[in-house]
């Protein structure tokens, strides 16, 4: 039981935080027109979500960003200084096959009623209708908010980095029904966790 | 004196000065060093330079290309200074395949720390390469091995360490066996921060092992109530990890003056007060502080001069002064 006790957050972080800055900046670089593509998907897709209120295209949305963070950034990049990054892209991945699974079965639910307007969100204190205004904020505002915070702004770019992502598909949850939001919202929770705790022993 | 005798001294003194200047280290290399400089490996008595290299953080850069490059200079002058053990693990990130890369690049540049460059005058120092074996399953440690020989370029290691003590009574007969094939020439185990000391007294009574690894430190002392003495009686050699407190020390004492006797005891910084105190203990082979720049480096082994080592009265002069700032 000491030995537990003896171990802190630093004894986790196998990296320097001036490599783990440069790691973030240099990645950020070198993906920045997939970036500017991905924000731009997200603009859209909120938009549309917005006028349409086809929240589909919101799973849809998450799945890519998802896939990509799992992909690009943990297993290609932070895979380097971390030897646990992998097991976060598998969570990526994980979370991104749930919401396949989510997407098959109630767009079988729409087919059969006709009803494309499928998430069952029972919201009293928010008005349901602005939460695609909100994730368009998060979008926009994310890397102002990252500069503004003294970082770069790279760091709050939507679909490449961890954590503005990772508050795009917890805030997004709200678009599934009751029972779904219960099986999608721990993985992103989870990982939304690990980074805020890696930020927090990186800036200390 | 007579002129000519006079011009003889002053060319010895200018040669000497010239070879002291070229050689860049600040205790006149141009003359050796004197034998307590050293420790002994009690299993073989091999001698090995006191002051070796951790990686832990400092070196898990990735492919930083500008980041490897700053390491590759720590590494050139660990080895020009004398350095030989380079410690690190698979835990450590991509440690391991940075050093390999150094080793790489300095040896491209025919700077190899093979035998046969000791013969340059500058002592570069021969490698002691040491890596840990960390993982539950013997097969998986098996791999791992063979993980470290690709990352480090190195077929051979000199010591190959079971980490933080995980899974060691199935890996202690692995490392049995590489012995035996001559693939590694030591065996060893690992704790730190203190952990599981209990365990390792065990081992150390039990096992047949070379080395054993621990933090031990001005500020963090256990080991010296039972498992420096067990080692030194059962003919084990200790590496100290951890010798500033990952850094902690330093952070905490560099704005402090140095006690006025601090030249006395060989001391010019406090990274050499704090190494000093612990290659001092008569247990200890070899400390392993980590950097990532080359100044700290040139410091750490600073820390081998020519003044003796301090003696048990001036230690605990040492303890004591830190104990007053």
């Amino acid at each position: 039981m000491a030995d537990w006790l003896s171990y802190s957050l630093h004894d986790f972080l196998l990296f320097s935080p001036d490599v783990y800055w440069r790691l973030l900046a240099c990645y950020s670089e070198s993906s920045m027109s997939l970036a500017i593509a991905i924000e731009l998907m997200a603009v859209i897709a909120f938009a549309y979500v917005y006028r349409t209120r086809k929240y589909s295209v919101v799973a849809l949305l998450n799945i890519v960003l998802l896939a990509v963070l799992g992909a690009m950034f943990y297993m290609q990049h932070f895979a380097t200084i971390n030897t646990f990054a992998p097991y976060l892209a598998y969570a990526c991945f994980a979370q991104s096959f749930l919401l396949v699974l989510y997407l098959f079965k109630t767009r079988i639910a729409v087919i059969s009623t006709h009803n494309d307007n499928f998430s069952k969100v029972n919201l009293t204190s928010i008005n349901y209708a602005k939460l695609p205004l909100v994730c368009l904020a998060v979008i926009i505002l994310s890397p102002w908010v990252a500069v503004f915070l003294s970082f770069t702004w790279h760091v709050g770019i939507v679909g490449i980095l961890p954590i503005p992502t990772l508050i795009l598909v917890l805030i997004s949850s709200f678009f599934y029904s009751r029972l779904w939001r219960f099986v999608l919202l721990p993985i992103p929770f989870l990982l939304l966790v690990i980074e805020l705790l890696t930020l927090k022993v990186v800036l200390s | 004196m007579s002129v000519d005798q006079n011009r003889r001294h002053l060319l010895k003194l200018a040669s000497a000065m010239g070879l002291a200047i070229c050689s860049g280290h600040h205790s006149l290399f141009a003359t050796p060093l004197p034998s307590s400089a050293t420790k002994i490996i009690p299993s073989s008595n091999e001698s090995l330079f006191p002051i070796g290299m951790g990686t832990w953080i400092t070196f898990n850069v990735g492919n930083d290309m500008q980041l490897r490059e700053q390491r590759l200079q720590v590494v050139d002058k660990f080895f020009e200074l004398g350095g030989q053990m380079i410690d690190s693990s698979p835990m450590y990130g991509s440690s391991e395949d940075v050093v390999g890369y150094c080793l790489s690049q300095l040896a491209s540049k025919g700077l190899s720390t093979k035998e046969e460059i000791r013969k340059k005058l500058n002592n570069r120092g021969k490698l002691f390469a040491a890596t840990k074996t960390w993982t539950r399953s013997s097969d998986s440690g098996q791999q791992q091995f063979i993980d470290s020989q690709r990352l480090w370029r190195q077929q051979r290691f000199d010591l190959l360490q079971v980490h933080n003590l995980v899974a060691w009574q199935r890996h202690l007969p692995m490392l049995q066996e590489l012995k035996q094939q001559k693939l590694i020439r030591y065996l060893g185990v690992t704790t730190s921060h203190g952990r599981r000391h209990s365990e390792l007294i065990k081992i150390m009574k039990t096992q047949a092992i070379d080395f054993i690894q621990l933090t031990y430190n001005i500020d963090d002392r256990e080991a010296e109530h039972d498992i420096l003495p067990l080692a030194q009686e059962r003919g084990i050699a200790v590496i100290a990890n951890r010798p500033l407190q990952g850094g902690r020390l330093m952070d905490k004492f560099q704005q402090e003056p140095l006690p006025v006797w601090s030249k006395e005891i060989g001391c010019n910084n406090w990274a050499q007060f704090f190494l000093r105190f612990i290659i001092s203990h008569p247990a200890i082979t070899s400390a392993i502080p980590a950097t990532s720049q080359v100044n700290h480096m040139i410091e750490n082994m600073g820390a081998i001069n020519r003044v003796p080592l301090p003696n048990n009265a001036q230690r605990e002069q040492m303890v004591r002064y830190l104990a007053a700032l």
